[in-house]
């Protein structure tokens, strides 16, 4: 893989975008050592970073090479194999 | 994102040693982010900590499964997991099994404070009392425990040093930010060459980090081994971002040292990093050696 290719670099802003504008402003110091306020606000951040594509960005790179994994794996695997990686490369 | 440990390298032991039931039940839901997961190998002393073959904790072979007695500590993530992947003893060799949370010989004990604030399930100690598991719950094959453990770890390392490069890039952000607003002796903290130094030599730290996560991660793709580049990789983040983030918080004063900064949570974090997988001195020690060809500590 390229890294310093447009897609990666593109991958790196959309993280950075999602950091600065989800994760950051819900970082709490109330939450130090607070397991279930911590669940919770993963569970938001989960579903935020899924619905923007950027969910299990280190899906292994056979799965991306193939674009389509394998009979077994579920439909959300595939789909996220083809939103960090694209298409077969 | 769910790229961080322990669900990230779980999944990956799943994913290459799990059954196709075991991945059903646990390696999809896992990765959809249903639920959570931990890894439990540390042991109280004299059990297993650095070194993996001092493990205590047993399984001994039962009527269609096996019995797992053991005490584990410092587990992160064990705190709302839905499953553990535990490491034990066996008479064939140490073996992993997938253990559910709610087994009525697995208990969580305590979660312990630890000097990371934000640590996802916290890091316990945990108890396995005449635990049954039945035989599809072990994990790959009887007796390659260890080697599994190794093959989590490599990826592990790199997800940690990922992770936390950013976590010290945005003290290193913080600080500049500070610096460039606050005035001291009549001018910019930025104007003063001593901090325009520490400034360079964070980034300096920090493209390094990077360049070498990158190449260990670039092997990885590859198919090529990495035991030797993600141990050396993880001692030079490991020290690299402790030393931009100890610089960050120095360029805050003692607004670097409170809580009203993320800076000093970030430091704390970054100080974990130095012991978590393995402490930068046991990498150093096995690090040498492997190149000096040595191989083993002399028995105690």
């Amino acid at each position: 893989m390229n890294v310093t290719s447009a897609r990666v670099a593109a991958l790196c802003e959309q993280v950075r975008h999602f950091i600065e504008t989800e994760a950051i402003p819900r970082e709490n110091p109330a939450h130090i050592h607070d397991p279930a306020a911590l669940d919770r606000t993963l569970t938001e951040l989960r579903a935020i970073a899924k619905a923007a594509g950027q969910y299990l960005p280190q899906m292994p790179v056979q799965h991306a090479a193939s674009a389509c994994p394998g009979p077994s794996e579920p439909p959300f695997w595939k789909k996220q194999v083809a939103a960090i990686w694209g298409q077969a490369q | 994102m769910n790229c961080a440990v322990p669900d990230q390298p779980n999944m990956i032991s799943l994913l290459h040693n799990g059954t196709d039931a075991q991945k059903d039940k646990d390696l999809w839901p896992l990765a959809n982010g249903d639920i959570r997961s931990c890894f439990a190998m540390t042991e109280p002393h004299p059990g297993a900590e650095s070194d993996p073959s001092m493990l205590n904790s047993t399984a001994v072979r039962s009527a269609g499964g096996w019995i797992v007695n053991g005490h584990k500590w410092f587990i992160t993530g064990a705190v709302g997991a839905r499953f553990s992947i535990v490491l034990v003893q066996t008479s064939e060799g140490p073996t992993q099994f997938v253990v559910d949370a709610d087994n009525a010989g697995f208990k969580v004990v305590r979660a312990i404070r630890a000097i990371d604030p934000y640590a996802i399930g916290g890091h316990s100690e945990i108890e396995l009392h005449d635990c049954f598991v039945p035989d599809d719950a072990v994990l790959g094959e009887v007796g390659k425990g260890l080697s599994y453990a190794q093959q989590r770890l490599e990826p592990a390392r790199l997800s940690h040093c990922m992770r936390l490069t950013s976590r010290a890039a945005r003290a290193l952000e913080l600080a500049q930010a500070y610096a460039s607003e606050r005035i001291a002796f009549g001018q910019r903290l930025t104007e003063l060459q001593l901090v325009q130094a520490i400034v360079a030599d964070c980034h300096i730290d920090m493209h390094a980090s990077r360049l070498m996560t990158l190449n260990c991660a670039a092997r990885m793709d590859a198919g090529l081994s990495v035991k030797t580049e993600t141990a050396m990789t993880k001692v030079f983040v490991s020290e690299a971002l402790n030393r931009v983030a100890d610089r960050a918080a120095l360029l805050m004063g003692a607004l670097g040292m409170s809580e009203d900064a993320p800076v000093s949570l970030i430091l704390r974090e970054l100080r974990a990093f130095r012991i978590y997988d393995g402490a930068s001195e046991l990498h150093h020690a096995t690090l040498g050696r492997r190149f000096l060809k040595i191989s083993s500590f002399p028995s105690a």
